[in-house]
């Protein structure tokens, strides 16, 4: 019996989403906790390190891959194509959201739970109460990069292994289905969205607690110990191998040739639509986020309801918000056009997708203002506009800032919805890459794959500033 | 004397949890009460039901005779009671010096600029925080915080200074000598101090009469108190 497309490739889907948690687990649990805990060196490096997969697309670690096993030499196998590879390039982002949200929830111990633990029985135990306190915030990383891993078509496409979103992007290209195409995608939205959704019982409480925390800062101090330098060794080992390894292979080829002139050309011929879309994907989504949080706060079943429906949105694959947005601008009447079609729909787009990043800074951001600030602004007769430019502007300022570069950086990697809703000549400097792939010369690809790596590895740098405890 | 200030049978959850019930207190003007009681028996509560900053599900809150709270209704809004209050965590805007603390503290007061300005360095001057003005709060000390935070309550010239142990933190001698302190201020200002405190000292530094709380409901220990 012939089944429908859409149900025969999801069994290559799940196996990918699974590949993608089980590595991730394996990988970036240990290592998270391994840099909450320790200090030791590289560290920071580590931590750039593990930071590149949220801002670099999944599709440049699968040219990386493939770069990588022809430099080598070997034969188009595991793990290198096929499942494994698309494993390996899924699984880095996968790695780095768990060893973030390890690292996030290790930094919830106060220094005297660290020093109870080491009393009660050393390291071991300090290590072990901190792999159960990371447990839901690991699950909950895994779940959303399994989900993104399903929904992201760039990688299978690459490394040759037929996941659905894949099928979906292809099969568009090719016929311009658009209800085919619709269809397949809400499927896969309906199995990716069932995955995210088993977050809300294992790992939103820990999310929330993290997120919501009243007092975020702790007085943890991070041990240098032997214990600690071998965890460390760890930790760099999986941001070497997971992160970097791929990134690598994508810049091997520099090493015999370059074409920076062109791969300039490309850089100034995409830079404006490139910002465009970035920034304004960041702008609207802050601006979304702000309000929605700040409503949202200190009303403990809406901050609830507001992170379980970010993670589902988060969820979703990408293709599903640009499809329905072009049903939207199709049915739109005319004056309309200058919103639903062209760059500013693309940021929209973007926005939407990257709205639960923004949320979920915001919400952390508006619950580290202390209630007593409000209160003694109401009983003082603090004009309103008084309390929100002198106090809470200020105050949000920091987390603001973080979001939008965040989501500006996130917006400006995404391919998938650039791809089916740019205007023509207006594509971003990924979806350029994405495009000349198959057939520009080693060279060329190293080089733009370099001019947009580069700053964001800068960016990588200088992030985890922000999520250090003195802030 | 009359009354400045006058709670009937106030009652306040939390959810199911019970913090006052039917809880009357009657404060005279001049007349400094401290209420004393362990951590958790509804102390903050009943200062922020006394402030407006909250509303409790039944009875009356009256200052200065007038009904300022009716049930859950909220009759005066906080700015408009005449009543100032010093926080446990002092809530000083960090982003603002000392003078700005205390300045955005009067805008409520709808005074002129220069009045502001005039204003605002007497009360600092009075609490012996003139020298660090042009400080931010996260650069002065715990006591310097505190004379900052006394200072932009007694700029509005209250009526009713509410105390939420604003001063735990510091160590016993000068906590004392601060809250000596706090009721001259008091005095010069004419404004009536309600301290609570879970340290009976805390009470017997400012002089006045003390009022037990106990957990789980007041209304058991105290039926009516008059200051």
């Amino acid at each position: 019996m012939d089944l429908p497309e859409e149900i025969t490739a999801l069994p290559p889907t799940l196996a990918l989403a699974a590949g993608a948690m089980a590595l991730g687990l394996a990988a970036g649990w240990p290592a998270g906790i391994a840099c909450g805990l320790y200090q030791f060196s590289g560290r920071r490096l580590t931590l750039a390190l593990l930071l590149l997969p949220l801002l670099l697309p999944s599709f440049l670690f699968a040219i990386g891959l493939s770069m990588l096993r022809l430099r080598l030499g070997l034969p188009d196998v595991a793990p290198f194509s096929g499942l494994a590879g698309c494993v390996w390039a899924h699984g880095a982002l996968t790695t780095s959201l768990i060893a973030w949200g390890s690292l996030l929830a290790v930094r919830g111990i106060s220094g005297s739970q660290a020093d109870a633990a080491l009393i009660a029985g050393g390291d071991t135990t300090l290590w072990r109460a901190a792999l159960r306190l990371a447990w839901p915030s690991a699950l909950a990383g895994a779940l959303l990069g399994s989900a993104i891993a399903a929904g992201d078509s760039g990688p299978g496409v690459l490394l040759g292994w037929p996941t659905a979103a894949g099928e979906i992007l292809a099969a568009f290209a090719a016929r311009y289905d658009f209800a085919e195409a619709l269809r397949r995608s809400l499927a896969l939205g309906v199995v990716t969205l069932a995955a995210a959704l088993t977050v809300a019982p294992s790992g939103l409480f820990a999310l929330e607690t993290a997120v919501t925390a009243r007092d975020p800062s702790r007085a943890f101090t991070r041990r240098d110990s032997r214990r600690g330098r071998r965890a460390g060794l760890f930790a760099c080992a999986v941001a070497l191998i997971v992160c970097l390894l791929p990134l690598i292979g994508l810049l091997l080829p520099l090493l015999h040739a370059s074409a920076f002139t062109r791969a300039w050309t490309e850089v100034v011929r995409t830079l404006r639509p490139t910002i465009f879309y970035s920034l304004g994907a960041g702008l609207i989504a802050c601006g979304a986020a702000w309000p929605l949080a700040a409503s949202a706060h200190r009303r403990d079943r809406c901050e609830h309801w507001l992170l379980v429906s970010m993670m589902a949105l988060l969820a979703l694959p990408p293709v599903l918000p640009a499809l329905a947005w072009i049903r939207l601008a199709n049915a739109a009447p005319a004056p309309l056009d200058a919103i639903v079609r062209g760059q500013f729909a693309v940021a929209i787009v973007l926005a939407l997708r990257l709205l639960p990043v923004a949320c979920v800074l915001a919400l952390r951001r508006w619950s580290a203002l202390p209630r007593t600030w409000r209160d003694a602004a109401a009983l003082h007769g603090v004009p309103r506009t008084a309390w929100l430019g002198r106090i809470v502007l200020p105050h949000q300022l920091p987390g603001i800032m973080l979001a939008l570069s965040l989501v500006a950086v996130l917006a400006a990697a995404e391919v998938t919805i650039v791809l089916l809703l740019h205007p023509p000549g207006a594509a971003s400097l990924p979806l350029a890459i994405f495009t000349v792939m198959a057939n520009a010369p080693e060279a060329l690809l190293a080089s733009l794959c370099l001019c947009y790596a580069a700053p964001v590895l800068l960016a990588a740098l200088v992030l985890p500033r922000a999520f250090s405890p003195s802030r | 004397m009359s009354a400045l200030l006058e709670l009937d049978r106030v009652t306040k959850f939390f959810g199911t949890t019970r913090v006052l019930r039917d809880f009357s207190l009657t404060v005279s003007a001049g007349k400094n009460l401290a209420l004393v009681g362990p951590s958790g028996c509804g102390k903050t509560t009943l200062l922020r039901l006394i402030a407006g900053l909250d509303t409790p599900q039944a009875g009356r809150i009256e200052i200065e005779g007038r009904a300022a709270t009716d049930g859950p209704r909220l009759l005066v809004p906080p700015h408009e009671r005449g009543v100032a209050m010093v926080f446990q965590d002092l809530a000083l805007w960090p982003n603002l010096t000392a003078r700005d603390n205390v300045l955005l503290g009067l805008s409520g007061q709808h005074l002129s600029h220069a009045n502001a300005h005039r204003r605002a360095n007497d009360a600092l001057a009075r609490c012996h925080a003139a020298d660090f003005a042009t400080r931010k709060p996260t650069h002065l000390s715990g006591g310097e915080q505190q004379r900052v935070a006394l200072a932009r309550a007694f700029a509005v010239r209250p009526r009713l200074l509410l105390l939420d142990e604003p001063f735990n933190a510091l160590d016993e001698t000068l906590a004392e000598s601060l809250l000596t302190e706090a009721a001259e201020l008091a005095t010069s200002f004419s404004a009536t101090l309600v301290l609570v405190s879970h340290r009976t000292e805390d009470a017997h530094a400012l002089l006045c009469r003390v009022v037990p709380l106990g957990m789980p409901t007041m209304e058991a220990q105290i039926p009516h108190v008059s200051g």
